[in-house]
C-alpha cells in the first residue's frame, strides 16, 4: 500500500511539473518585458529612437568562451549604457556548432537580438522570415552604417539584399576576391623562379616541372574535397549559387551555365593535365587534409586559396614556412564575395529599433569594437609604439584570458586596432584593395531561388556528384563533362538560369 | 566419449570463429590508437599505419593542455550516464512489466503507442521549442539527461518480450496466490528473471549517454554543461576553422604547431578510453547476469 | 451487478501496473507525441514570423515532395536504400544469431569475455572517426590496401572511391562491424534465460550440439529475433547518414551504389535547408515503414499471435 501511495505520489509530482512547466512559458511568451529598468544616465532619444528604459540585447557571436568574458562585457556595458542605455548580452557558439546552433534558436524562437548572418544561410533565413527585413531601419535610423559604407562604396552596403528584402548589414570588410596560388618560397627558389615569373596559371606549368624534378614524392597542387571552384582561379560572379553565373568578373548582365562555358572546360582540362603528371593528389577529391598540414609536412608544394593584402602573411603562419603567394585573377567585387556575412536582427527580437541602434553603434565604435575582441587595454592588451596591439608582458595565447581576436564576424573591425605581426596600414590597404577591385555589375543583386526548390534540390545533387572529381582533375573532362552538363540540364539548369535571368533584369531595371 | 569429443571440437569451431570476428573487430582500434602516436608529419606523407616510422604524443599534449575542462567534461559526461541510465532502465521496465502481462486491459493499444513513437518524428524545431520554450531546459544539466534519451522504446519492447517469453505465468500466479501485490511481483520477480536483458539494455541506454553529443549540441552552450563529446568535438571544429582561414594570423600561427590529421584520432581515443578502462570490471555483472536466468524455476 | 464487481476488481487489480507505466508513458507523450505536430510542416510554406502551426499551407499539397520524386535519381536512392537495408537485416541478425550461440556455449570465462567485448566495443567508435579508417584502409595513394597488399598479391592499385562494384561489398562489412554487436548481445541475453533443465534433459536423451541449437536455442530466441526485425523493417526507408554520406566519403563517382534517401536530400538541402522539405522526406520514409510494420506483423499475428508485436 506504501509502496502504491508512493507511485501515486510520483506520478503527481512529474504531472504538476508539467503543469507548472507549461505556466512558465506562458508568462514569459505574454510578459516580454525586457526592457524594465528606467534609464539611469538620462539619455532618452538616440537618432530618433527612444532609449529612456534600458534595453538588454543579446548578440549572437562565434568564437570561444573566454575566461575574463563577464570582466570585457562589464566594462563595454559601462559604455552602451552611457551612450545608447543598452545593456549587452553575448551567446558564444563555437565555431563548429553555430550552423546547427544559430538556425534552431532563431526557428526556436530563441529571445536573440543581433545574429551573425552566413552568406550560405541567407535565403533560409529569408524565405523562413527568421530575420527581420532591415530596409526601413537602415533609410531611418541608419547613420553611422550609412557613412562608414559612403566611404567604401555606397552599394556595398545594400549587398545583403534579396528582392528588397534586407536580411543583413554587411561586415565592413576588403573583399578584393583575387584567387592566388601560394607556393613555397624555398622550392619556388630552388627550382630557380621568383614571383616575377608567374604571371597566371599558365606559368605555372613550367613552374610545376622543375619544382616536381626535385621533389618527386610531392604534391604540386594540394587540393581537397570540397574546395568548390570559388577558391580555385576564378573569374565569375557565381550570382550565390553557380546555378547560373555571369562571365569576365561580371561584366555583362547575362546569365550563363558557368559550367558549360570554355573558362570552366579549360580549369578542369588543365588540372586533369596536372593530375596525369601526378602533379595533383589521386585523393584530392576525397581527401580531407588541409592544405597547410600537407605544406607543413613536405608532402605539398602549392595550393589556391583567396588573397588579400595579408594572405601572404597568414599563409606562412599557418603553412609554418615562408609562402609566396601569387596572384592568377584580377580583384574582383560581388556580391557573393562582399556580403559574405552580415548582421541580423532575428525575428523573435523584443525591440527591434533598439537592437538596430546597438547594431549601428557598433558600425562607429573603435572602444567597444577592440573590447570584444582584444578584452580590456592593459589586463589582455598592450598598444605598442608602433600603434600595433601586443600581449602585455608574461602573457601569451595560451595563458591569456581574453583573446576572442575573431575580427573578421564584427560589425567594422577597421574601427578598431591591429594585432602585432601585421601590416599596420591593414585597413586602409584593404580599403584599397576593394575599390580598386572589378565591380560586377550585378553587385548588390541577389537571387531568390524559393520558387525553384525542386530544381535546385536536383541541381545541388548533381554538381556534389560531378564538380569534387573533375576539378580535382580525377576525371576526364573528354567524357565525364557533357556527362555532367546533360544532368545538369536535365535537372533544370536552364529554368533557373531563364529566373536568375528575368529577376537580374528586374533588379537593374528598378536601380 | 563421444560426447566429449563432439564437445571438444564444437568448442574449437567457437573459438577459432570468435577469434577470427575479434580480430576484425579489434583491428580498427588498433589502427586508431597507433595514429593517434604517429608522429603528424609521418602521418601526413605515409598514411595511417600499424607500425608507424615515428612516434610522438603531441596530439595528446595538444589536448590534455587543457586538462582541467577534460575532466571537467568527463564528470558531466559520467554523471549524465549514470543518472539518465538509472531512470532510463527504471521507467522503462515498469513499462515493459506492464505490457509483458498478457492480460492488461488496451495492452495492444498501449504497445502501438510505444511503437508508434519510433516511427513518427516531429522534428528538431518542435522538440526544440517544448523543451526551450515550455520547460526551460537550455543549458541546464537537464538537457544534457531528458531529451531523447531518457528512455528508448526500442529498448521497451526489447525487455518487454524477454519479460513475456522467459518469465512463465505461473510464476507470476504463485506470487498473486502468496499475496504479492503488483509492486512486489515487479521487484522481487520480473526484475531478478529480468537481469540478463536489464544489464544489456542498460548497456545501450549508457552507450547512448555516452556517446551522445547532439543534446550539448542542440540545448547547451555553456561549457561548464558539455560533455566529453562535446568538448572534443569543439577541438575538431577548432581545428578545422583554424585551417579553413578565417582565423587571425595570430591563431593561424598556433596552427603550425598544431597536430591537425592526429588530433582527431587522438580525440576519439580519448572519448572512449574510460568506457575502455571501466568495461572490464562492468563485465562481472554482465557474466553475473547471465547466470541469473538459470536460477528461476 | 456481478459485471460491475468483476470490472471494478479488475480496476483494482490493473491499477497499480498502470501507475508504474505511468511515468514511461507520460514520458513519450511529451518527448514524442506533443513535437509531432510538426509533422505538418511537410504540408506547409513553413516561415517562422507565422510559426511552423501559422505558416501558410503548400500549394499544392504536394509541393514539397515534388523533389523526391520526380528527379531521374529517385529509382536509384529507393533501389539502394531498401536492398543495402535487407542486406543489413540478413547478414546482422543470421550472423549475430550464430555469433550469439557461440559465445554463449564457449566454456572459458576469460575468452567469453573477450568476444564480448570486442562485438559491444565498435559502438564507441562515431562513424566519421570509422571513415578515417576506412579512408585509411582504401584511400588510392596511402591506403593499406593499395600500398601494402595488393602489391604484395602482385595486384594493381585500385581507385576504391572510383568503383562503384565494390562498395556494396564494404558498406556490408563495414556495417556488420558496427552493428552486429548490438543484436548479438540482445540474442545472449535471450538465450541466458533458456531454461538450463531442458539443455540437460536433451543431453540425456542423447542429442547432439547442434540439434540442441536447432530445437531449443533458436525456437527460444525467435521472439527477440521478430522483435528486432520489426524495428529494423520500420526503418526500412531510413538510412545511416554517417554510413553513407561519410564513410564514401562523399564520393560522386561512387554514387549508384551509395546515394540512398536520406544522403540526396541532405545534398538536395545543402543550399536550401528548406525545413518543409526536409520534413515532407521524414514523412514519406514514416509512412512507408509504417504501412511495412503494419503488414508484417499482421502476417505474423496470423501464424502465431503471442509473437506479434501488437
Amino acid at each position: 500500500m506504501k509502496k502504491r501511495l508512493l507511485s501515486l505520489l510520483l506520478s503527481g509530482i512529474l504531472a504538476a511539473g508539467l503543469l507548472a512547466g507549461c505556466g512558465n512559458g506562458a508568462k514569459t511568451d505574454g510578459g516580454g518585458a525586457a526592457a524594465s529598468e528606467t534609464a539611469a544616465e538620462g539619455v532618452s532619444e538616440v537618432n530618433g529612437i527612444d532609449t529612456s528604459t534600458t534595453y538588454e540585447a543579446t548578440m549572437v557571436l562565434i568564437g570561444s568562451q573566454q575566461a575574463d568574458q563577464q570582466l570585457v562585457l562589464d566594462k563595454i556595458n559601462e559604455i552602451l549604457l552611457r551612450d545608447i542605455n543598452t545593456k549587452l548580452n553575448i551567446v558564444m557558439l563555437s565555431m563548429g556548432d553555430f550552423t546547427t546552433q544559430l538556425p534552431l534558436m532563431l526557428q526556436g524562437g530563441d529571445k536573440v537580438d543581433l545574429v551573425p548572418v552566413i552568406n550560405s544561410f541567407a535565403g533560409t533565413f529569408i524565405s523562413n522570415k527568421m530575420v527581420l527585413d532591415l530596409s526601413d531601419y537602415v533609410e531611418q535610423y541608419g547613420v553611422n552604417m550609412k557613412q562608414v559604407f559612403a566611404d567604401m562604396g555606397e552599394e556595398l552596403l545594400y549587398t545583403g539584399c534579396v528582392n528588397d528584402f534586407m536580411f543583413g548589414i554587411p561586415v565592413v570588410k576588403g573583399s578584393s576576391g583575387v584567387s592566388t596560388i601560394c607556393m613555397r618560397a624555398d622550392w619556388l627558389e630552388e627550382a630557380g623562379f621568383t614571383r616575377e615569373d608567374i604571371k597566371g596559371v599558365e606559368d605555372m606549368d613550367q613552374v610545376y616541372e622543375s619544382v616536381y624534378a626535385n621533389h618527386p614524392e610531392a604534391i604540386m597542387m594540394w587540393m581537397m574535397k570540397g574546395t568548390q571552384a570559388d577558391s580555385r582561379y576564378e573569374i565569375t560572379d557565381p550570382l550565390t549559387d553557380y546555378n547560373g553565373v555571369l562571365m569576365n568578373y561580371g561584366e555583362k548582365p547575362e546569365v550563363v551555365n558557368y559550367f558549360a562555358s570554355d573558362a570552366y572546360k579549360e580549369l578542369v582540362t588543365r588540372h586533369y593535365e596536372w593530375a596525369q603528371k601526378g602533379w595533383i593528389s589521386k585523393d584530392a577529391a576525397t581527401t580531407t587534409d588541409q592544405a597547410s598540414a600537407a605544406v607543413q609536412a613536405g608532402r605539398a608544394f602549392s595550393f589556391y586559396t583567396p588573397g588579400g593584402p595579408d594572405a601572404e602573411a597568414s599563409n606562412s603562419a599557418s603553412c609554418g614556412t615562408e609562402m609566396i603567394c601569387v596572384p592568377v585573377t584580377e580583384g574582383q567585387l560581388t556580391t557573393t564575395g562582399y556580403c559574405w556575412n552580415s548582421w541580423g536582427i532575428a525575428q523573435a527580437s523584443e525591440n527591434p529599433e533598439r537592437a538596430f541602434l546597438l547594431l549601428d553603434y557598433l558600425y562607429n565604435s573603435g572602444e567597444v569594437t577592440d573590447l570584444i575582441n582584444f578584452g580590456i587595454e592593459g589586463t589582455h592588451y598592450v598598444v605598442g609604439e608602433d600603434g600595433l596591439y601586443h600581449y602585455p608582458e608574461g602573457i601569451d595565447l595560451t595563458s591569456s584570458s581574453y583573446t576572442f581576436n575573431q575580427g573578421w564576424e564584427l560589425p567594422n573591425q577597421f574601427m578598431g586596432g591591429i594585432w602585432e605581426g601585421n601590416d599596420p596600414d591593414l585597413w586602409t590597404k584593404n580599403i584599397e584593395a576593394t575599390k580598386a577591385a572589378k565591380h560586377s555589375c550585378a553587385l548588390g543583386f541577389a537571387y531568390d531561388s524559393s520558387a525553384l526548390g525542386t530544381e535546385i534540390a536536383a541541381l545541388s545533387n548533381v554538381k556534389s556528384q560531378y564538380i569534387d572529381s573533375l576539378n580535382s582533375g580525377a576525371v576526364d573532362p573528354e567524357t565525364e563533362l557533357p556527362k555532367f552538363l546533360e544532368e545538369l540540364d536535365d535537372a533544370g539548369m536552364q529554368k533557373v538560369i531563364e529566373s536568375k535571368q528575368a529577376q537580374l533584369d528586374e533588379w537593374i531595371a528598378s536601380k | 566419449m563421444l560426447k566429449t569429443r563432439e564437445n571438444r571440437r564444437y568448442q574449437i569451431l567457437c573459438n577459432t570463429v570468435l577469434a577470427l570476428i575479434t580480430v576484425y573487430m579489434i583491428f580498427p582500434f588498433v589502427l586508431l590508437l597507433m595514429s593517434s602516436i604517429t608522429e603528424e608529419n609521418t602521418l601526413i606523407m605515409n598514411g595511417y599505419s600499424l607500425f608507424p616510422e615515428k612516434f610522438s604524443l603531441g596530439a595528446y599534449q595538444y589536448i590534455f593542455q587543457n586538462g582541467k575542462k577534460i575532466f571537467h567534461a568527463y564528470g558531466v559526461t559520467i554523471f549524465v550516464t549514470i543518472v539518465g541510465t538509472a531512470i532510463n532502465l527504471w521507467i522503462s521496465s515498469m513499462l515493459a512489466f506492464g505490457l509483458s502481462r498478457k492480460n492488461l486491459p488496451f495492452r495492444r493499444i498501449i504497445t502501438f503507442y510505444v511503437f508508434f513513437t519510433m516511427l513518427f518524428n516531429g522534428g528538431l524545431v518542435p522538440t526544440y521549442m517544448m523543451y526551450t520554450g515550455t520547460f526551460h531546459i537550455k543549458n541546464t544539466i537537464f538537457a544534457m539527461i531528458v531529451p531523447n534519451l531518457l528512455m528508448s522504446a526500442v529498448n521497451v519492447l526489447l525487455v518487454r518480450t524477454y519479460f513475456t517469453n522467459s518469465i512463465p505465468d505461473a510464476l507470476y500466479e504463485a506470487a498473486e496466490i502468496d499475496g504479492a501485490g503488483q509492486m512486489r511481483i515487479y521487484f522481487q520477480v520480473a526484475l531478478p528473471l529480468g537481469k540478463p536483458i536489464l544489464v544489456t539494455t542498460g548497456l545501450f541506454a549508457a552507450l547512448g549517454y555516452w556517446n551522445d553529443w547532439t543534446n550539448g549540441l542542440y540545448y547547451v552552450n555553456q561549457e561548464q554543461f558539455w560533455g566529453i563529446q562535446n568538448l572534443l568535438n569543439k577541438m575538431i571544429s577548432d581545428v578545422q576553422a583554424l585551417t579553413s582561414g578565417l582565423m587571425s594570423k595570430e591563431m593561424a600561427g598556433m596552427l603550425s604547431t598544431m597536430p591537425s590529421v592526429s588530433v582527431r584520432m587522438a580525440v576519439a581515443f580519448v572519448a572512449m578510453m574510460p568506457v575502455l578502462l571501466v568495461y572490464p570490471f562492468l563485465q562481472k555483472y554482465f557474466a553475473e547476469g547471465i547466470a541469473m536466468g538459470a536460477v528461476k524455476g | 451487478m456481478a459485471k460491475k464487481n468483476n470490472t471494478l476488481a479488475k480496476v483494482k487489480y490493473w491499477m497499480p501496473v498502470f501507475i508504474m507505466m505511468l511515468p514511461g508513458l507520460l514520458y513519450l507523450f511529451i518527448n514524442n507525441y506533443i513535437p509531432m505536430g510538426g509533422l505538418v510542416a511537410a504540408f506547409k510554406q513553413v516561415n517562422f514570423a507565422d510559426g511552423i502551426y501559422g505558416s501558410p499551407w503548400a500549394d499544392p499539397w504536394y509541393k514539397n515532395f515534388t523533389y523526391l520524386f520526380t528527379s531521374k535519381d529517385a529509382l536509384e536512392i529507393t533501389r539502394n536504400t531498401i536492398l543495402y537495408n535487407f542486406a543489413f537485416i540478413l547478414v546482422n541478425n543470421s550472423l549475430g544469431i550464430m555469433i550469439a550461440i557461440f559465445i554463449s556455449d564457449v566454456q572459458s570465462k576469460w575468452a567469453k569475455k573477450v568476444y564480448q567485448s570486442a562485438v559491444l566495443f565498435p559502438f564507441l567508435m562515431s562513424m566519421v572517426i570509422v571513415s578515417y579508417i576506412v579512408f585509411a584502409l582504401l584511400s588510392n595513394e596511402n591506403g593499406m590496401l593499395n600500398k601494402s597488399i595488393l602489391p604484395l598479391l602482385g595486384m594493381e592499385p585500385v581507385s576504391w572511391y572510383a568503383t562503384a562494384g565494390a562498395w556494396p561489398v564494404i558498406l556490408i562489412l563495414v556495417n556488420f562491424w558496427k552493428g552486429v554487436g548490438y543484436g548479438c548481445l540482445i540474442y545472449i541475453a535471450a538465450i541466458a534465460g533458456i531454461d538450463k533443465a531442458i539443455y540437460e534433459a536433451a543431453q540425456i536423451d542423447g542429442a547432439a550440439r547442434f540439434q540442441l541449437i536447432r530445437h531449443i536455442t533458436l525456437p527460444s530466441i525467435v521472439p527477440s529475433v521478430i522483435t528486432l526485425v520489426m524495428l529494423n523493417v520500420s526503418k526500412i526507408f531510413f538510412s545511416d547518414f554517417g554510413l553513407f554520406y561519410q564513410v564514401p566519403q562523399n564520393s560522386g563517382a561512387i554514387y549508384a551504389t551509395t546515394n540512398t534517401i536520406d544522403t540526396y536530400v541532405y545534398r538536395a538541402l545543402l543550399q536550401q535547408n528548406n525545413p518543409s522539405m526536409s520534413a515532407a522526406a521524414g514523412f514519406y520514409q514514416s509512412i512507408v515503414g509504417f504501412v511495412l510494420v503494419l503488414a508484417v506483423n499482421g502476417l505474423v499475428r496470423k501464424f502465431s499471435k503471442e509473437n506479434a508485436l501488437f
